[in-house]
């Protein structure tokens, strides 16, 4: 059982990580500051969800392992949130820049 | 009236929150909680969200909330597979641009979790939002416009249904 448990938290944890690649992979071939944030934004929520399901596993039961599950909806609000003000700041940058190019 | 509702409830939320993270549960721990959740709660007090603001937190709303949490969760798993096969594919095939979708929702708490949950959705990210719009940035730019009338908006629009 101790085993099992184990492996599932293993396989969780590498997926995780690998999810967390590929969002390095993406902010680096991606074209510009949006198409960026589609693969962080993403494969930072499901890796680090990923990896904190791993620990659950690991841990086991505990109380522990419910303060990560806290940790994890927090993650989860926050990153998106993060992702739409970066969003919103570079568009706006954006517009200001086409109307002044407009203008000139 | 409803203000006071709202803040008991968030005074609940902020006792759980202290709790959970505590570990071990002592009646010094639990008086100290109740004493700091209740003072953030007053000092706070017109941060409170109002009626307006927010669903009345009811059971039923509680069981529509964990149908959403399902939808949004199959839809994360479909955007970091859709994120990945774009990311690792040679060449990359994506059509970037901006779309305009309605938006569907009236209380602002739900229509912040809507935003976040585009954002975690394939292919979508949300860039701004007003009452009436919320201006989506998509790879796909034509599959926008498929987030209109998909099992995420309805889980959404549920959560505001009387």
């Amino acid at each position: 059982m101790r085993i099992a448990l184990d492996i599932l938290a293993i396989i969780f944890v590498v997926s995780g990580s690998f999810f967390i690649l590929v969002g390095v992979i993406g902010l680096i071939r991606m074209p510009d500051v949006f198409c960026r944030l589609h693969a962080t934004t993403k494969c930072d929520t499901m890796g680090a969800g990923l990896i904190y399901l791993g620990l659950v596993f690991w841990q086991g039961l505990t109380f522990t392992s419910l303060v990560i599950l806290v940790i994890l909806v927090f993650i989860w609000l926050t990153n998106p949130t993060a992702a739409h003000y970066i969003a919103k700041s570079a568009y706006q940058r954006l517009k200001t820049e086409t109307e002044e190019e407009d203008g000139a | 009236m409803k203000k006071k509702y709202s803040a008991v409830s968030l005074f609940g939320f902020l006792l759980l929150f202290w709790l959970i993270l505590g570990a071990d549960l002592t009646l010094v721990q639990a008086l100290i909680g109740t004493l700091a959740s209740f003072l953030v709660v007053w000092f706070n007090y017109d941060l409170v969200f109002n009626h307006q603001e927010t669903s009345k937190l009811t059971f039923r709303l509680i069981g529509r909330f964990f149908r959403l949490a399902v939808v949004l969760v199959v839809a994360i798993v479909k955007a970091n597979f859709h994120v990945a096969a774009i990311v690792l594919s040679p060449r990359m095939k994506i059509q970037p641009g901006f779309r305009k979708i309605r938006n569907p929702l009236r209380k602002d708490l739900n229509q912040a979790l809507y935003a976040n949950a585009i954002t975690l959705t394939p292919g979508t990210l949300t860039v701004d939002l007003d009452d009436q719009e919320i201006l989506v940035h998509g790879l796909e730019t034509n599959s926008v416009s498929s987030l209109e009338n998909s099992s995420l908006e309805r889980a959404f629009v549920l959560l505001e249904a009387e």
